[in-house]
């Protein structure tokens, strides 16, 4: 993800401009209206392409996609027995292609999701607890944050190891404190309103007003955000893979693919070109679909 | 300088330190991974033991890395630049001196002289991107904010959704299969030396069209959204109602205003930048800092992680501190 | 629409006085659209107004009536998606509805200029004073620079800023809320225009900064002769300013006549709803309820046939007044009402029950609080504020604590509700000292007696989740009823405030604000508390439906018997609903008193600056003019001896800047806190719009 400017409100890093109103009026019928924003209905259908197609994966009639058709290296152009060619170690693409958003459509979410918890839970506490506990969690966020992000990915893995755990657990290091940062402004925010007050005055418990009154207010700013993040994700993973730091082979890896494909570029450049377009149909999904939440929550 | 950006710099510098080790916590957290990396892939195990005693690299994490800070500050000798480890590591500059990053076990020679060598190409391909992408996308953003759902307006959106959806190698994939393969007229690398039968320019406009392609779009959006919010502001409409022209009120009132937001964002960009090179240097050959860091890490080159990753971070802090001054600049909210 | 009705509304505007002056500005059937992603919003269907050259039009109305939307239309800003749909705005005779954009700009700032609500966000915070104000010259009249630097400094001079030429240089986040709004109307100004539209001007400001505001607008009007159009909400505010007043209901003017007689006869059930709804100085509980209007504005769009005020008229008469549209007859000299039985509403509404003195004054103490204390550590220094109150509620009473921003009322209640603790000092409740106590400090039952509704609506609920949810919520936590009857037991809480059982599954976002007022007020009373802490509840909300919670509010509080503190800055409400009065000034009681004695001399100076500075729906109220000097001083570093002595006008000497104030016993419990003797207290003049005609004398220029 970006890093976010001190300055500029966070939101304004993940494109959106948001005030304490529309946190006030997030509304939980905001999926509900989802098919009125074509935006975003074009981003879910690209999604659900992958979803269907990564599910479906073990039913289509299609070669290992780590089996080696040695006599298909020599002429790995797309044909009638590899629709989409095979790579340079004469396995199917489409095959890997397919096997391939088994893999990321698994890490990326878990690696976000669990960013998210870490995350949402650090932001809470933070912005519940203005004094210690904030200073505390922000100036640790601080640190991670100071990092260019690709660097520390990449110092990360390279001295942890390249594995999907590895990965799910350098995502939520470097995304955990920016997932923090979102939500120690949103809670904060939402701390000083009445609502608040009010559940202090019938003595709710600190971890009941932080769970039930203040996070799901959250959601709005955090729907679009974790969709975007779901995005950034899959790119660095395929960023990883690419560099040579991805799921280790021979597991079907996007970024990995494009990687062994790059030298092969001069004679077949399609080679690399599925992989690459697998990749940003899906990220562009991802962003679609939050641009469409997006617009749809400032439409209030 | 008012005390608030005193103690601005005061919190990034502890910042720093609490980052730099960070970073030597994940390089060098197993200690018997130092000297097997130290040594090479064909160490023997006694030769290992025997440089993990002489380094006490059985001390606690902490005091290992005060001693790495103390050769790195000039206060202590390079443990390794010493002719009874057999090694053959050695300094020119001696074994002391400020700024000691150590010994760069891939390239065998001291940090110090490969990695300015590489930061000098990266500046350069990243100083002309920056050039570029400043006022290519400010000049997109205010003339979309300026009117929201115009064509130029749903353009931009477009393009900066599409290429935000693009990671840097997919976007050098594609330049260097349109532009190398297909049209032959541009290299599909960039090493940055002649003999390659491209001038030295040419070898330029790829990492350059990647890096600016990739950023420019986010930046325009950025500096769009901040503009259409300061038009929507109750004093832009006092300037309309004292009646001025509208191109007074966009020039004198909401641009100056329209900037502040976005202005961090650009700086921060730099600090995006450097990770922006890690990959197109690395599509591209590009004798960089960042294909240098990937490098070091694959082959476990500690000492020169270590540098690289500090220098990184120094120079976003310094971006911080300046987006910081700017900010207290353009800002007169900030200056009391 | 009524095609005669401009016939009708001008003819009675020529006549009369009006007729000595040429008309400045003149609307026929202003129609104004918004069309937007939803459709297509009529924000004025039909709208026909004059204004003659130097007069002073005031247009009132609740929010959401289209009066910003009249003024912007007059200045043809309306915003991308607003669209003059008919009619013609003819100022000077230029059609402003079809002029081109260049022709707009020398109209605007030139011709007509606009002050509006909320000075802080209408300058820019970039640029310095003198360059926004310099602009206009030099634009307009194309004075050079130095020249209209000069310009601006006399202008800034003439609203009275002090030390003009430095204000110049100065940011707008340097300045008060009050000197912004100087500046803005500066700006207005500075180009002499010949019609000033004035768009809520004054909201937002404390009640001693709006009656300074309002001097300068009246001065400014007697001095060049401007004409005005003063929009506001409050009658008190119009009264003070305008000749003539139009009421503006649902993007209709419903009613428009001179303000004497507007407001000694109005004639359409909505503008008497309005005067009723707010309390006259001098009325309190124990006389009359208030009035209420039943039910809300209607949202552009879903505007009723015929009336538009029908659905909610006491009068309405099914099958004539919702058929067809209303045309305005006169009902006097320039007195024009859309109504069909404006003679019968001119009759005096059906008598009120007066609520019955039920407050059992045993004097028992519920609360009280001794040298409490609440100090707030910053960076800059310490903020106290409050800062040693004494204080006591007795049981059953109402006991307001009154004062501007910055006077600690809000603290005050924060620390008795147990959300912040005290720093220093004793509250006293039920036998134990809660001051250090906050909420999660205090035993289950000190909370649940305790309990508090707060300021603004839009806040009080949890957007996430239904309306009866926290009430449930609060009957389950407080202890106050088992599971099985917590059902029941919402669905009483709901009526006890009046509202129906479904609002129980509504969203917050789709009640109005009144109604989520009334879920906080049962959500307060699901307790059953000994104490409610109101924290200017009703400051929020129109003022039909502050009436209405008003009510509500007391109803509860004298059939349970429970202590009210209710903090407000609005001195009349104060008078009406409470039993004593606190006066808080930076963090400190000025004056302390039953109601009745606390509105009658003797006064504190600052008591009586307040009190004069309330603007009376009464236009033939002639008010003594006690204004208060200077900004209101650092919180952080406040005045040594009395707080209030920076700016009092009856100040003594060095006596009042060194030593704390004695208290002065006036006798029933009523102190004072001032260096003057009782006897120069009591010397003053009665303020108000009792006030038989006082002259405008300051009391205290004899005591000094």
């Amino acid at each position: 993800m970006r890093p976010t400017p001190l300055h500029a409100p966070s939101d304004l890093a993940a494109g959106a401009t948001i005030g304490v109103e529309e946190i006030a009026t997030a509304r939980p019928s905001l999926l509900k209206r989802l098919p009125s924003s074509g935006v975003a209905m074009t981003g879910l259908g690209i999604i659900l392409f992958w979803v269907i197609v990564a599910l479906i994966a073990p039913l289509l009639p299609l070669p290992s996609p780590t089996a080696q058709d040695y006599l298909a290296i020599a002429h790995p152009a797309p044909g009638l027995h590899h629709l989409l060619g095979v790579d340079p170690l004469g396995r199917d693409t489409l095959s890997r292609l397919v096997w391939g958003a088994r893999v990321v459509l698994v890490v990326a979410p878990l690696s976000v999701l669990v960013a998210y918890i870490v995350g949402a839970t650090m932001g809470l506490l933070a912005g519940f607890y203005p004094g210690f506990v904030d200073a505390v969690i922000s100036r640790t966020s601080d640190v991670i944050l100071a990092f260019p992000v690709v660097v520390l990915y990449v110092v990360l893995i390279a001295a942890v190891g390249a594995s999907a755990l590895n990965i799910v657990v350098a995502v939520v290091l470097a995304s955990a404190p920016a997932v923090s940062r979102i939500v120690r402004g949103l809670a904060m925010q939402l701390a000083r309103q009445d609502f608040v007050a009010a559940a202090h005055l019938r003595r709710e418990t600190a971890l009941f007003i932080m769970a039930i009154e203040i996070l799901p207010n959250c959601r709005g700013p955090l729907i679009t955000d974790f969709c975007l993040r779901l995005g950034y994700t899959v790119i660095t993973i395929g960023t990883l893979g690419f560099l040579g730091l991805g799921i280790p082979p021979p597991s079907p890896d996007w970024g990995g693919m494009v990687q062994q494909a790059t030298p092969m570029l001069t004679v077949f450049p399609e080679m690399a070109l599925f992989p690459v377009i697998a990749l940003v149909s899906l990220v562009l999904g991802f962003n679609l679909l939050a641009d469409g939440l997006n617009e749809l929550s400032r439409a209030d | 300088m008012p005390g608030f950006l005193v103690r601005r710099s005061l919190t990034l510098l502890l910042t720093l330190v609490a980052a730099s080790f960070l970073v030597f916590s994940i390089t060098e957290f197993s200690p018997s991974n130092v000297a097997r990396e130290t040594l090479g892939a064909y160490a023997l195990p006694e030769q290992v033991h025997l440089l993990y005693e002489k380094l006490q690299l059985g001390d606690p994490l902490l005091v290992r890395y005060v001693r790495w800070a103390g050769v790195l500050l000039g206060l202590r000798k390079d443990p390794l630049d010493n002719p009874a480890l057999g090694l053959n590591i050695h300094d020119p500059k001696g074994p002391r001196y400020l700024g000691n990053f150590g010994y760069s076990t891939l390239f065998r020679v001291p940090v110090n002289q490969i990695i300015w060598n590489r930061l000098g190409n990266t500046a350069v391909l990243a100083g002309i991107a920056f050039a570029i992408i400043v006022p290519l996308s400010m000049l997109l953003g205010i003339l979309a904010g300026m009117r929201p759902g115009s064509f130029l307006d749903r353009a931009l959106s477009v393009a900066s959704i599409t290429m935000t959806s693009m990671p840097e190698y997919a976007i050098g994939v594609i330049l260097a299969a349109i532009f190398a393969v297909w049209l032959k007229v541009l290299p599909g690398t960039s090493p940055l030396v002649g003999g390659t039968g491209w001038p030295l320019p040419s070898q330029f406009v790829l990492p350059v069209a990647v890096l600016v392609l990739y950023d420019s779009g986010y930046v325009a959006r950025m500096v769009r959204a901040s503009m259409i919010d300061v038009l929507n502001r109750p004093f832009v409409r006092t300037a309309i109602l004292k009646g001025l022209p509208r191109r007074r009120v966009i020039l004198r009132h909401a641009l100056r205003n329209a900037m502040i937001a976005p202005f961090t964002v650009i700086l921060l960009q730099i600090n995006w930048l450097i990770g922006g090179v890690v990959v197109t240097e690395t599509v591209f050959a590009y004798p960089g800092f960042g294909r240098m860091l990937l490098q070091a890490s694959l082959f476990g080159d500690i000492a020169l992680i270590e540098a690289a990753t500090l220098i990184a971070l120094v120079i976003a802090m310094a971006t911080q501190l300046l987006s910081d001054i700017g900010y207290w600049l353009l800002d007169p909210q900030a200056r009391t | 629409m009524p095609t005669d009705s401009p016939g009708a509304m001008e003819g009675g505007a020529r006549s009369g006085q009006a007729a000595a002056r040429p008309t400045l500005l003149e609307i026929r059937h202003l129609r104004v659209e918004y069309h937007t992603i939803r459709g297509r919003m009529v924000a004025l269907p039909d709208l026909s107004l004059t204004l003659a050259e130097g007069e002073s039009f005031g247009l009132v109305g609740e929010s959401g009536c289209g009066k910003s939307t009249l003024a912007m239309a007059i200045m043809r800003h309306l915003g991308p998606s607003g669209i003059i749909a008919g009619g013609e705005i003819l100022f000077a005779g230029q059609d402003i509805a079809r002029a081109r954009e260049a022709e707009l700009e020398r109209i605007r700032g030139r011709r007509i200029s606009i002050v509006y609500q909320e000075p802080a966000s209408a300058l820019n915070p970039a640029m310095t004073i003198g360059r926004q104000l310099i602009e206009v010259p030099m634009l307009h009249q194309g004075m050079p620079r130095r020249e209209a630097r000069r310009r601006a400094a006399e202008v800034l001079a003439e609203v009275h800023i002090p030390d003009p030429e430095t204000f110049l240089e100065c940011y707008p986040h340097q300045l008060s809320g009050g000197q912004k709004q100087r500046v803005v109307i500066a700006m207005a100004l500075l180009a002499d225009p010949a019609l000033l539209l004035l768009d809520e001007p004054t909201t937002g400001l404390d009640v001693t900064v709006e009656a300074a505001v309002l001097d300068l607008i009246d001065e400014i009007r007697h001095r060049r002769g401007t004409a005005l159009l003063y929009i506001s909400h409050n009658l008190g505010v119009i009264a003070r300013v305008a000749d003539r007043v139009g009421v503006m209901y649902a993007g209709e003017l419903v009613e428009d006549a001179p303000a004497t007689s507007l407001f000694a006869k109005p004639r359409h059930p909505y503008t008497r709803g309005l005067m009723q709804a707010i309390p006259r100085m001098g009325s309190n509980k124990h006389d009359i309820a208030l009035a209420s209007i039943p039910g809300s504005v209607p949202a552009a769009g879903a505007v009723p046939r015929g009336c538009v005020f029908a659905p909610r008229c006491p009068l309405v008469l099914p099958g004539r007044c919702d058929t067809e549209p209303i045309p305005p007859v006169d009902a006097g000299p320039m007195h024009h009402v859309k109504c069909l039985r404006w003679q019968e509403s001119a009759h005096p509404a059906p008598p009120r029950q007066p609520r019955p003195a039920v407050l059992a004054a045993d004097g028992e103490i519920a609360i009280e609080a001794g040298k409490l204390s609440r100090f707030y550590h910053l960076r800059s220094g310490v903020v106290r504020a409050n800062d040693g109150l004494d204080l006591v509620a007795r049981r059953g009473e109402v006991l307001a604590v009154v004062g501007e921003s910055g006077s600690g009322k809000s603290t005050f209640a924060r620390v008795l509700a147990g959300l912040e603790p005290a720093s220093e000092g004793t509250l006293l409740y039920a036998g134990a000292d809660i001051a250090s106590k906050p909420v999660h400090r205090r035993s289950a039952r000190q909370v649940a007696e305790i309990q508090m509704v707060f300021q603004n609506p839009e806040g009080t609920l949890n957007p996430s989740f239904s309306a009866g949810w926290p009430i449930a919520r609060a009957l389950k936590k407080l202890g106050r009823g088992r599971s099985r009857e917590i059902d029941s037991r919402v669905r009483s809480l709901l009526g006890l405030v009046r509202l129906p059982e479904s609002v129980r599954h509504s969203l917050p976002r789709q009640l109005s604000g009144g109604q989520k007022q009334r879920v906080a007020i049962a959500r307060a009373f699901a307790g059953r508390p000994e104490i409610l802490i109101a924290d200017e509840p009703t400051s929020a909300l129109d003022v039909s439906v502050q009436a209405a919670v008003v009510n509500l509010l007391l109803e509860i509080q004298a059939e349970r018997g429970t202590t009210m503190v209710f903090i407000s800055h609005d001195l009349g409400l104060v008078r009406y609903i409470a039993d004593h009065v606190v006066v808080m000034y930076l963090g400190r009681v000025m004056e302390v008193g039953p109601t009745a004695a606390l509105y009658a001399p003797p006064f504190h100076p600052y008591t009586e600056a307040l009190l004069s500075a309330v603007p009376s729906p009464d236009p033939t109220a002639a008010s003594r003019r006690i204004r208060l000097e200077g900004e209101l001083p650092s919180r952080i570093h406040p005045p040594k001896g009395c707080r209030f002595a920076t700016r009092c006008p009856r100040k003594l000497g060095a006596i009042c800047e060194t030593e704390p104030p004695p208290v002065r016993d006036a006798g029933g419990g009523h102190l004072i806190f001032c260096h003057i003797p009782l006897p120069g207290l009591s010397a003053a003049e009665p303020v108000g719009s009792e006030a038989p005609r006082a002259q405008s004398t300051s009391a205290g220029a004899g005591q000094s």
